[in-house]
């Protein structure tokens, strides 16, 4: 059974590069996709996806917002894509706090094709870890990213 | 690869300049000291945020690093360190402009613009200024320069010991709350006639499930124990109505759950923390609360419910209910006694609750068409309720006197209730029309709803004579049969032979549609899924669920529900909830490429076309007449001699009249269908007004700068939606007309306070909907026209004679500032007018079939009005036929026609002319002026056809007049439109090609022809 994936984004472009991202694995599978909190959380309880990967900035509801819903309402791991920098570490904080298991920087570079290869293995990678998969695509990420590069993230409890 | 690629430039274009436009606008209006608002703020950050995340994505730094810093600086909007006002929005429009660079390169040459550093700086500086030195935050401060990322380890449990727990998050707690309020109706049907419905039960497991996990992450252990034991009772139950004593202890259960429920609620209001419930009964005071909490709602529900119950006693005029209406009413009815049901659950009233329960079961029968109610059940209903929530509905009754009805109160009802519906029963009994059996039989099966709705009454009955041939079995299948033609064939020959197709309807997934057919057949599922497997070896194409029967609800046992052990469970095949597979898209917005849209529309202007043909043949008096002829000629042949072929012959000629009409009625359907089509699809490619208007606020507001003079800019209208072609097309008229207003139009902060005017001068841009036009208004309060001026110069460029512009009223005059010549006239602008350009205005305007008017008040202002077709698709057109060709005259030229004699036309200075209304009108054939050689002899009659367009007037010779008619412009080869005087193209109804002429190059070929003419006196 693959593992289901619900993407939410309010912009269809990100939506699109994460949602190739996520289909790169033949493990996942995206079952839907949302463009705000609220279509989100109803996706979520009617599609019972496995793996979550939420925005935290959208217009409707936001992604804070949202995860403390889907925290209660939705079974799935939640993991936090954004952008949001300057506050990073209290947005991650908060994330962690409301149930996220991972906030990781959105994708960068669609020019340089390497999607899959680059910032597409953070994802993936996140992802096998909420679920409990093995993460076996990891050998050419093992080099220390360029300076500047997307990482993951990983907060402590206190962020 | 490159696909996707390019997809998502496509999509990065359309979304930043979405972003970067609602940018420009929020800023703007900040800028004119208007209140944007926290909603206006947040939006201006996310956009900021949006273009940052985009550009990003497809590596583009220089607009990434820029659009981070004018975020960073809004965040201190945001939060309330700094406000947004003029100064700070001249910091951040640079920013702006910068990105809109930036976009503009990568998307022309796809790549980055580098960060311009005084931009940067600027804002880096900004940042600091107003955050009181804190330096802006590096753009990726997760990763610290020269360390690697901390390897991602697996995300640990969530922690609520290391951080303030969630739930005591006030969000998290209002909406666990809120989670279980909507379950509480949903648990109340697991004791009612619902719950053998397979979707209620899902949705029933589902909550369970839901509630349990929240009350897990909550923290509430006594819930979660609830829910364990709650879906242990359901499960036990199967798909049977749940047994006696598990219905008690749902009921006690469900009792439980409203009280915990009441307790968070409690302590959330302050009190100390939330706490497991146990107790049994509700004290005073807990009722109290809840009393309070739901009177409102209760009061409500219940003045609805006896309104309803009087609705389908009053107006069904007899005494029967049989109404489909009435059939609707009965489901809102039950609905509402779930709802009243579960208000007293949370008064702990078990015996109300049990009449309840009967009631609700009652209705629902109804809805369900299994019964038919007679008045004196809804009479008692209604006084059932009154001796239960009497007290409750009276605002004086405090909550602590609120009771449940007595023991014996309660019997009696339930036995009132037992017998009334046994005699309705017992005098109604198989009076059900057979629809109603195959609906009832339909019932029987577990179906997708959507499926069953999309059933018509010949459907069933279609299906009832499929049933009444033999056992049957009913299958869904879901098939995309457009995927190879080899499955379409071997699909096909399947459902004309295996199965028979009942209805069907089309789902689309992944972008592609697939039908989904209920079918029935004589075969066995295993011999169904072989022949499928043959036909789909893959299995990619179809898929076939048979419809099991699901435990249907006997009918007829009154009471059973209040009495619930006279059920015995019956059991019937085991039944799967089949639910729908398919991910649902509830994206209400779909976004579709501008082109696909016009080939849907130029597919649908072919169908027009080919329906035009279709219409013309079926007109066409030939069938008809022949059938008719046919008739005659064989009535003759069997008058004059006995004739039985003949005869039999008469017969199949009047078959064949009835076929013809059959068919031309089909037609006129299908006519009316294909119209409808073209609106709908029209209506795909409007967009707001705003597209355009959206513009202006920045060029307003730097031209005004540069200028040194004060303006305000109102919009309104931007909402009103027109043709995407028009809105192109409209742009540049409506900036010329701006451009003007602000140059020459409005005066100069000083000459206003002069002239005693307010000194911000209003520019009023407006749209509105004025039938099948869209009327465009651009208003300024400026000097407004000198028309003393205008008069003057008219008459000194020839464009009017000196007595005939001393006729002209104002409005008349101010026209000619749309004519070519005038806009050369720089005493105009100089003094008070305008006029640069404005002849540009007139044709573009024109081009698009729209007119222009102008009025203006000499130091009052001017006001420009434009009113444009709603779409440029469609074009109303004369036809004519000139040298064995057919062309269109689009309508908004035509003056008029007639028909004139060879000798009516004269030779004026070398051109012929016709006096047409005591004027000359100059006349040209029309092929000549497209450069057709004219032909040799000229008819001694023909008709003209006059055209105008406001400033001058032709008459076109042409050989034949044909009819008005609508043509839908289509887009020709480039080749054919560089030909002189042709604008576009349509199809005949008959499919012949048409070239429809563009007058403004028929005007301009006239001209041009007078020249030579003149020219060629002048040489002779």
């Amino acid at each position: 059974m693959k593992k289901k994936v619900l993407v939410v984004d309010d912009s269809l472009m990100m939506r699109a590069i994460v949602m190739q991202i996520a289909a790169s694995d033949e493990r996942f599978e995206v079952v839907g996709e949302a463009a705000n909190g609220k279509v989100a959380l109803e996706l979520a309880q009617t599609l019972k996806p496995d793996i979550i990967l939420l925005d935290i900035e959208m217009p409707e509801m936001d992604g804070i917002d949202t995860l403390k819903r889907l925290m209660l309402a939705s079974k799935a791991k939640t993991i936090v894509i954004s952008s949001v920098t300057r506050v990073a570490t209290s947005i991650s904080a908060e994330a962690r706090r409301f149930g996220a298991c991972a906030v990781i920087l959105k994708p960068s570079g669609a020019f340089s094709l390497d999607l899959h290869q680059k910032k597409g293995h953070e994802i993936v990678q996140a992802m096998c870890k909420a679920v409990g998969l093995p993460f076996d695509g990891g050998e050419n990420h093992d080099d220390a990213p360029a300076l500047g590069t997307a990482s993951l993230v990983l907060q402590t409890a206190h962020g | 690869m490159v696909d996707f690629v390019a997809a998502l430039w496509r999509e990065f274009d359309v979304e930043t300049r979405e972003h970067l436009d609602a940018i420009e606008l929020n800023l703007l209006t900040a800028e004119g000291g208007e209140s944007i608002g926290v909603e206006g703020i947040a939006l201006l950050f996310r956009a900021f945020h949006s273009v940052k995340g985009l550009a990003r994505a497809m590596d583009l730094r220089g607009m990434e690093v820029v659009a981070h810093a004018a975020e960073s600086v809004l965040s201190l909007v945001r939060d309330g360190t700094a406000a947004l006002d003029a100064e700070l929005v001249t910091v951040l429009l640079p920013a702006l402009d910068s990105l809109k660079a930036g976009r503009e390169l990568a998307l022309d040459e796809r790549r980055d613009r580098p960060a311009p550093e005084a931009v940067l700086a600027e804002l880096k500086r900004c940042f600091e200024q107003l955050s009181g030195g804190v330096p802006l935050p590096e753009e990726n401060p997760m990763v610290e320069p020269g360390k690697a990322a901390p390897e991602p380890g697996p995300a640990p449990e969530i922690a609520p010991e290391a951080c303030e727990p969630a739930r005591e998050d006030p969000d998290v707690l209002a909406y666990f709350i809120e989670l279980l309020r909507s379950a509480l109706p949903i648990f109340t049907r697991i004791v009612t006639a619902d719950f053998a419905k397979a979707n209620i039960r899902t949705e029933t497991f589902d909550t369970i499930e839901r509630i349990e996990h929240a009350a897990d992450t909550m923290g509430y252990h006594a819930l979660v124990n609830h829910m364990h034991d709650l879906r242990a009772i359901v499960e036990a139950a199967g798909e049977r109505r749940i047994f006696p004593d598990a219905r008690k202890s749902v009921l006690r259960l469900l009792g439980l759950i409203g009280e915990v429920l009441k307790e968070i609620d409690h302590g959330k209001n302050g009190k100390d923390g939330p706490v497991a419930a146990g107790t049994e009964a509700p004290s005073a005071d807990l009722r109290r609360v809840l009393g309070r909490a739901f009177e409102d709602e209760l009061r409500e529900t219940y003045c609805n419910f006896i309104q309803a119950l009087s609705l389908l006693s009053g107006e069904s005029g007899n005494h029967d209910v049989a109404l489909d209406n009435d059939e609707m009413l009965a489901e809102d009815i039950a609905g509402m006694a779930r709802l009243l049901y579960s208000f007293v659950l949370f008064l702990n009233w078990s015996r109300a609750g049990n009449v309840m329960l009967v009631i609700e079961d009652i209705f629902s029968r109804v809805a369900d068409r299994e019964v038919v109610l007679g008045s004196e059940t809804i009479a008692l209903a209604r006084s059932a309720l009154s001796t239960m929530f009497g007290p409750v509905v009276d605002r004086d009754c405090m909550p602590e006197h609120w009771s449940d009805i007595s023991q014996d109160v309660a019997d009696q009802l339930s036995r009132e209730f037992r017998k009334s519906l046994l005699d309705t029963l017992n005098s109604r009994r198989g009076s059900l029309a057979p629809i109603k059996v195959g609906q009832r039989f339909l019932a029987t099966l577990e179906i997708k709803p959507a499926l069953l709705e999309m059933l018509s009454p010949e459907n069933i009955s279609h299906l009832m004579d499929l049933v009444q041939v033999g056992h049957i079995h009913i299958y869904e299948v879901l098939a995309n049969p457009e995927k190879s033609p080899e499955f379409t064939k071997a699909f096909l020959a399947w459902t004309e032979s295996q199965v028979k197709p009942i209805t069907n309807r089309t789902v689309f997934i992944d972008g592609e549609s697939w039908f989904e057919f209920l079918v029935a057949s004589c075969d066995s599922p295993e011999t169904v899924f072989d022949r499928v497997a043959e036909i789909d070896p893959a299995g990619s194409f179809i898929k076939v669920v048979p419809c099991r029967l699901k435990q249907a609800p006997k009918p007829a046992e009154p009471g059973q529900t209040a009495e619930p052990d006279n059920r015995t469970a019956p059991t019937g095949a085991p039944s799967e909830a089949v639910s729908g597979t398919t991910p649902g898209h509830t994206e209400s917005v779909m976004r579709v490429r501008g082109e696909t849209v016009d080939t849907l529309l130029n597919q649908i202007g072919e169908m027009i076309s080919l329906n035009g043909a279709l219409s013309l043949s079926m007109q066409d008096s030939l069938v008809g007449g022949a059938l008719q002829s046919l008739r005659r000629g064989l009535q003759m042949i069997t008058d004059e001699s006995e004739h039985p072929e003949a005869e039999g012959l008469i017969g199949v000629v009047d078959v064949l009249r009835q076929y013809f009409d059959k068919i031309r009625q089909i037609e006129g359907s299908l006519t009316a269908s294909l119209a409808r089509l073209q609106e709908g699809v029209l209506e795909l490619r409007v967009v707001p007004v705003d597209t355009v208007f959206g513009r202006f606020p920045r060029l307003v507001r730097d031209l005004a700068r540069d200028l040194g003079k004060q303006v305000r800019l109102e919009i309104d209208g931007g909402g009103v939606r027109i043709d995407k072609g028009m809105v192109e097309a409209l742009a540049d008229p409506l900036m010329h007309m701006v451009r003007n207003a602000l140059d020459h139009g409005i005066e100069s902060p000083e000459r206003r306070r002069d002239a005693g005017k307010p000194v911000p001068a209003t520019l009023h841009l407006r749209a509105f909907r004025k039938g099948n036009r869209v009327i465009i208004e651009v208003r300024d309060d400026g000097a407004g026209l000198d028309v003393a001026v205008v008069r003057r110069i008219a008459v000194e460029r020839g464009l009017v004679s000196a007595t005939e512009a001393a006729r002209l009223n104002d409005r008349e005059v101010c026209r000619f500032i749309f004519q070519p010549g005038f806009s050369t006239a720089a005493a105009v602008t100089a003094t008070s007018g305008r006029g640069v350009g404005m002849d540009v205005v007139w044709t573009a305007v024109n081009r698009l079939g729209g007119a222009i008017e102008v009025d203006s008040q000499t130091g009052k202002g001017t006001a420009f009005t434009l009113s444009m077709p709603l779409s440029a698709a469609i074009q109303s057109a004369l036809i004519v036929a000139a040298d064995n060709n057919m062309m269109a005259i689009p309508e908004r030229y035509l003056a008029e026609t007639c028909q004139i004699t060879a000798s009516e036309v004269q030779i004026v200075r070398g051109q012929s002319a016709i006096l047409l209304r005591d004027r000359f009108l100059p006349v040209f054939p029309l092929t000549r002026l497209l450069g057709h050689p004219s032909p040799g002899d000229v008819p001694a009659r023909f008709p003209v056809v006059v055209i105008e367009d406001g400033r001058q007037r032709i008459g076109l010779i042409v050989d034949r007049l044909y009819k008005r008619q609508d043509l839908f412009v289509k887009d020709i080869h480039p080749q054919l439109a560089a030909i002189p005087g042709v604008g576009g193209a349509s199809t005949l109804g008959d499919g012949r090609v048409i070239l429809i002429l563009d007058g403004d190059d028929l005007f301009r070929l006239a001209e041009a022809s007078v020249q030579i003419n003149a020219d060629g006196v002048g040489l002779s």
